[in-house]
């Protein structure tokens, strides 16, 4: 799995690219410890390069999500394909995040919160 | 132009304790889910992209409206939370709202249009801003350039909305828009008369009396001596049995009604029988019936079961020499497979060890096999022993997910055929515990054998093609 990231609107947007499953997940889990370590505590995470999603992959979102929130932060997911949306629905974890369908738009969306 | 439907669970939350088996945005108004209609209207006005927007799960909801397709538009699915108001939607939703004029939809309501009507030209004609608002929902129209001509604008296209907050205004508002205004709507099922809609699969004796306005929905079976109507709405998968009345009420879908009933001014869902009136709802004690269950005399019970028993050593007998051949032929060629599994053998839960057999129906010993419904074989041994029904419910396998099918039959009795499969053909989506529950309240040894031989036949027809 490739994982680029950029900024936009002032907001660190972390575009995931393949599958995100038991193999990557931790290497994600790194990446989102130390973004948080380095003070950035509001992050979107696009997901529309991933093409599967597993357990350990949504794990690491949603304790991810939940940390970044202690921290007054906030995950927010952008561009959910229809598999990994189905993942979300039948976990029931869709409304522990905000999600939109422009990963700009969820940028700008800090500024508005 | 594209549409926005914005539906939160806090609007439809009470559906879910009163129709637990059904997601609420599902729930019908003559057959049709409530969110079909708000649908319906999208394409009226010219909408080709429609989006649903839900705080809730999506998947029934989806398994039902697919991609949109059936609709010929592009319809797609979207999250949002329960506290996002209006703009933090169309924010979340930004690319979808991109360049086009957006009508949006909010709440959980039913919505009065008129088919005949050109609403794309009249929202073609009004300034942006909300075009109906109630305390049930609105409507609105986003990023419209008003093409308003004096000589464009007439009298505004029928629009109302309805909040529907209770069983009654369900029950009311299915009765209305079949008697008064149907030909406002595409409504399901097949109608040669004016208040006569009749759906797939559906069963009428010959002396059954209707009485319109009656809608009838797909895979139905009126019995003999029954009077539906008028004003009646009964839906998908449904057996009402025979001298029934049914009238003035709304009969759900997966619902068994019993002999000699009356149900007047109700809703019928499951075994729950509901009054508009006052919302009060009754649970029936017996899972499968909305009419009481016959006991039978001990001396017919033994006697039946003796019958099970005789029949089922008979068919044993029959079968012992196709079985020894093929499944010999089957097990060198690895076309049988044989183990041990559990299964609740009554309402108590108790369970009883029994041999599965699948068979591959590939070439023309495993289709024959197959046919002869040999991997049963097993069973019948069993039956004949009366530890088995030779007809009855299907197996169940005990595991958790069984145990609740369990709770809701009150008298399960397992067969080694069961009636859904003999139900299996012609109706081939008839409910199989609508079907269970049927002939179970009307099991005697006569019925019993007929159904015995169906089921038989089923698999032959099945298999036809059985001949090498």
């Amino acid at each position: 799995m490739k994982i680029n990231q950029v900024i936009a609107n002032g907001v660190l947007v972390l575009m995931l690219d393949g599958r995100l499953d038991a193999k990557v997940a931790p290497l994600l889990q790194e990446r989102l410890v130390k973004i948080s370590r380095q003070g950035d505590t509001k992050i979107v995470v696009d997901l529309s390069g991933v093409d599967f999603l597993d357990s350990s992959g949504l794990g690491v979102l949603v304790s991810s999500g939940r940390q970044f929130r202690q921290l007054h932060g906030d995950i927010k997911l952008a561009c959910l394909g229809h598999t990994v949306h189905r993942v979300f629905d039948l976990t029931r974890t869709l409304g522990l995040f905000d999600i939109y369908d422009d990963p700009m738009e969820a940028a700008l969306s800090f500024h508005h919160g | 132009m594209k549409t926005l439907l914005i539906i939160k669970e806090k609007e439809y939350g009470w559906l879910r304790s009163v129709f637990p088996a059904r997601h609420p945005l599902l729930l019908t108004i003559c057959n049709k889910p409530l969110l079909e209609y708000l649908l319906d209207f999208a394409i009226l006005c010219g909408s080709r992209e429609i989006r649903l927007l839900i705080d809730g799960s999506h998947e029934d909801v989806k398994a039902y409206f697919g991609d949109g397709s059936r609709w010929a538009v592009k319809f797609t699915y979207a999250p949002i939370r329960e506290a996002d108001d209006l703009e933090v939607v169309l924010s979340k939703n930004r690319r979808f709202c991109a360049g086009s004029p957006l009508l949006i939809m909010e709440g959980l309501f039913f919505l009065h249009y008129d088919k005949k009507e050109d609403y794309a030209h009249f929202l073609q004609t009004t300034q942006s801003g909300e075009v109906l608002a109630s305390d049930a929902g609105r409507i609105l129209l986003r990023g419209a350039v008003s093409q308003c001509t004096p000589e464009s604008v007439g009298s505004p296209p029928p629009l109302a909305i309805t909040p529907v907050r209770s069983i009654s205004d369900l029950h009311r508002l299915s009765l209305s828009v079949l008697s008064t205004h149907a030909h406002r709507y595409v409504l399901p099922g097949y109608s040669n008369e004016a208040g006569v809609y009749i759906g797939r699969n559906v069963m009428i004796a010959n002396t059954v009396r209707i009485n319109k306005p009656v809608m009838i929905g797909n895979n139905v079976r009126i019995h003999k001596g029954a009077v539906i109507g008028p004003d009646t709405v009964i839906g998908n998968n449904v057996i009402v049995d025979a001298y029934s009345r049914v009238r003035s009420s709304i009969v759900l879908d997966k619902t068994y009604v019993g002999q000699h009933l009356e149900i007047k001014r109700k809703i019928a869902c499951g075994h729950t029988l509901m009054d508009p009136g006052d919302g009060t709802a009754v649970r029936l004690e017996d899972a499968h019936l909305l009419s009481a269950m016959t006991k039978r005399g001990r001396l017919i019970r033994l006697f039946q079961g003796l019958c099970h028993r005789l029949l089922a050593a008979l068919l044993w007998a029959a079968l012992a020499v196709p079985y020894a051949v093929l499944s010999f032929i089957l097990k060198r060629q690895r076309g049988w497979h044989q183990d041990e599994e559990t299964y609740f053998v009554d309402s108590s839960g108790r369970t009883i060890r029994l041999a599965h057999v699948s068979i591959e129906p590939a070439g023309w010993t495993g289709r024959l096999a197959a046919a002869l419904a040999l991997e049963r074989f097993p069973l019948l041994g069993k039956a004949a022993w009366g530890k088995l029904n030779l007809i009855g419910h299907r197996l169940l396998p005990a595991s958790e997910d069984s145990r609740h099918t369990l709770r809701d039959i009150s008298v399960y009795q397992p067969g080694v055929f069961s009636y859904a499969e003999s139900d299996g053909w012609p109706f081939l989506d008839l409910d199989p515990e609508c079907s269970e529950r049927f002939h179970m309240n009307r099991r005697n040894i006569g019925h019993d054998f007929l159904m015995v031989v169906k089921a038989m036949l089923n698999r032959m027809h099945d298999y036809e093609k059985v001949m090498p």
